[in-house]
């Protein structure tokens, strides 16, 4: 055992004189951090919590649009229906954007302890999954439906009285969209994907993000339970 | 907290305890390009939250540890390297590019067998580790990680006894080889 020991103070001894060894680094990351200019750092996180509010503004906005539309056409059950569709996705929007800029609050300093930093990022990360899959899935039905609103209050034309078939043919569409877009994202799951953003969507369709973020956050109940 | 002051405060600190931000890279990272740009990820998060740092609160390290450990936890996790591969061996070339291109120092052996030993932790066994090696008591590790000091004792333990486990089996082979 006191081998052991005096081996374990041998692995402290080098790890102690890696500094030594890693001067070049150091300069190197002085030199870096002037030549980033120290402001430009600050400014970048300000516009990261700037644009989250700005998209929550564009939700809120949003929101009241469609409500002062079905409140307008109240009287007419399709654009009432549709109308308040809308509305329920204006405030999932505002509630999504309000969240994700809380949690990021939470989290931007990145002085928690580790665990509880950690454990913010994995419920962030899985929050934003359950919002991009909420949120954009939708749209097979929505390209649609916003035009129709869009055609009514501006120009007075009733896209669902003139062309009724084509509507609910569309409506169809969106919802097998909806469904077969999934079912892709699961076919592609796991295998190499070039473009970044594509990989990240069908992460997030697939499952494969929520499984990730639970499985980061059974490791850390784990890790502070143990 | 005016910007000039506050600059001047940070650099000094920062010159004081930079070593903390390039070991850590050093157990996080893969190569050395991996390392210069994990380090250049904690220096610059360092830099964002220390407007946030109170002295009363906690000391500069243990928010600096907790930051560094932090970034490199989700950087790590990030690059989703993990798993996928092996770290590079310990060569000459990579200390090379630890000491950012500076003389190359002869290869430690001591340091090789420590770099095997944490190519097999986790991320967060790597964490301990780190800080076991820096000599940080108990209750700041305790407090550095968000863990009680019993979990930590436990926890530092089962890896020493895995690092000795692996020395002994090391020292075999060598003596077997002979």
């Amino acid at each position: 055992m006191e081998l052991d020991e005096v081996k374990l103070d041998e692995l402290k001894q080098a790890w102690a004189g890696m500094e030594r060894r890693q001067d070049g680094m150091a300069a190197w990351l002085q030199a870096d951090r002037r030549a980033r200019g120290q402001d430009k750092m600050h400014a970048t996180l300000r516009w990261s919590l700037a644009g989250r509010l700005v998209e929550l503004a564009i939700w809120i906005t949003f929101t009241v649009c469609v409500a002062t539309f079905w409140v307008d056409h109240r009287q007419v059950t399709h654009w009432l229906v549709i109308g308040l569709m809308l509305h329920v996705y204006g405030i999932a929007g505002i509630w999504a954007s309000a969240t994700q800029w809380l949690l990021l609050t939470r989290i931007q300093l990145f002085d928690a302890p580790v665990v509880v930093l950690q454990k913010r990022l994995a419920q962030l990360r899985q929050f934003r999954v359950w919002c991009s899959l909420g949120l954009g899935l939708p749209w097979w039905c929505l390209w649609l439906l916003l035009p129709m609103v869009g055609a009514e209050w501006l120009a007075g034309v009733d896209v669902y009285v003139t062309e009724p078939l084509w509507f609910w043919a569309c409506m169809a569409t969106g919802i097998i969209g909806m469904v077969a877009s999934v079912c892709w994202a699961r076919h592609l799951a796991g295998r190499p994907i070039k473009s970044r953003w594509l990989q990240r969507m069908v992460d997030d369709m697939s499952g494969c993000n929520l499984r990730r973020a639970a499985r980061q956050l059974d490791e850390l109940a784990r890790f502070a339970r143990d | 907290m005016t910007d000039g002051p506050s600059q001047r405060r940070f650099a000094a600190l920062w010159q004081e305890h930079q070593g903390i931000v390039s070991k850590i890279a050093w157990v996080y990272a893969r190569s050395g390009e991996d390392r210069r740009e994990l380090a250049q990820d904690i220096g610059m998060q360092l830099w964002r939250s220390f407007a946030g740092f109170d002295a009363r609160r906690a000391k500069f390290s243990t928010w600096m540890y907790r930051v560094a450990l932090n970034v490199a936890i989700s950087w790590q996790r990030q690059s989703g390297w993990q798993g996928e591969g092996r770290l590079e061996s310990l060569d000459a070339r990579h200390l090379e590019t630890i000491g950012g291109g500076a003389d190359i120092v002869e290869p430690d052996a001591r340091l090789e067998a420590l770099h095997a030993f944490i190519e097999q932790l986790g991320r967060l066994d790597r964490a301990l580790i780190v800080l076991y090696l820096e000599d940080r008591s108990h209750a700041d590790m305790a407090d550095i990680l968000g863990i009680s000091k019993t979990n930590v004792a436990t926890r530092i333990g089962r890896i020493k006894q895995k690092l000795r486990e692996q020395l002994t089996d090391s020292t075999g082979a060598c003596h077997g080889t002979r």
